[in-house]
């Protein structure tokens, strides 16, 4: 199967090239995931600001790392990278929302891809925030 | 139906669950706007009609909302009916955000509209991550607001949605 094209944006980029260690071997690896698996080596869908699905997935590198995501058909968009204090979150969370310790293990579920390919997951309307590019084509895998 | 009239305070309670309907039937008027505006298909009514429709309805709900355009909440014992919460929980939401209050009311109040806006999340969060507990789905909403709310995000959004790349 032809291999995906990786397009980053510029600040996705510099961040990628400014990784050393565990998170830049991480990020090799997660590189020729994508361009082989296309977004099934994306990690987990996000949840957008109405609840619903995004557009966006994301990706856990060592550490605190994160690799936020999209697709098109042969094209993987790696939309950005960098680094989510997480462990301030779930103390936030557990302090001031008596909400212990839930919401980690995201990486099983639910799948970037969903069951039918790209978009494929829910109402997510792909393709909405770049009218000027060709939209994202629902049950294909990129 | 009683012929006694409300006192002052239950009649501030009624007003305040009619401001709550109100801004609900909003919402619902500006997602079937948004829907029909960002809609090429054909629908059973012609696009003109049904968006002067909603306009009109619309206005009539601008005009409720006007009405009842007083600085009462609902309480918080109405916002934990309405979001099937605990009081607890709605006072931890206010405090972080996720409700907001009306200013000097005291008891305090929530405003009916961040009610209907995170019943509405809710309802989706729950649908689109089907968990047994309804605080894991939330939890999931929270962190990935959080993520997406950070710099670098919203920097590699902007980046992305001008089209900006870089091939590897």
């Amino acid at each position: 199967m032809a291999r995906r094209q990786l397009r980053l944006t510029p600040s996705a980029d510099a961040a990628t090239r400014e990784l050393r260690g565990e998170p830049a071997a991480d990020w090799n690896r997660l590189e020729s995931e994508l361009k082989a698996q296309g977004c099934r080596a994306g990690g987990y869908r996000l949840l957008g600001g109405d609840g619903g699905w995004s557009l966006y997935c994301c990706k856990h590198l060592h550490g605190l790392w994160r690799v936020i995501s999209t697709f098109e058909p042969g094209i993987v968009w790696i939309v950005a990278v960098g680094e989510h204090d997480g462990p301030q979150f779930y103390k936030r969370l557990s302090d001031e929302l008596g909400i212990s310790g839930v919401g980690r293990g995201r990486e099983q579920k639910p799948a970037c891809c969903g069951d039918d390919g790209w978009p494929a997951i829910g109402t997510t309307r792909a393709g909405g925030a770049r009218a000027e590019m060709s939209p994202v084509v629902p049950s294909q895998s990129p | 139906m009683s012929t006694t009239l409300p006192k002052p305070r239950q009649l501030q309670r009624i007003t305040a669950l009619a401001h709550l309907d109100a801004e609900e039937l909003r919402i619902e008027i500006e997602n079937e706007q948004a829907t029909i505006n960002a809609s090429s298909g054909s629908a059973v009514l012609g696009r003109a009609e049904l968006s002067a429709l909603l306009d009109s309805l619309a206005r009539l709900t601008e005009r409720l909302l006007q009405t009842l355009d007083v600085p009462i909440g609902v309480t918080v014992d109405q916002a934990a009916e309405r979001l099937d919460v605990t009081t607890p929980t709605i006072r931890k939401w206010l405090k972080d955000g996720l409700l907001r209050r009306i200013e000097g009311r005291k008891p305090v109040e929530v405003d009916p509209r961040s009610v209907v806006e995170l019943q509405r999340v809710l309802s989706k969060v729950r649908d689109s991550f089907p968990a047994r507990q309804w605080s894991r789905a939330l939890a999931a909403y929270l962190h990935d607001r959080d993520l997406q709310s950070q710099a670098w995000v919203a920097a590699g959004r902007g980046e992305f949605e001008r089209g900006e790349f870089v091939e590897r």
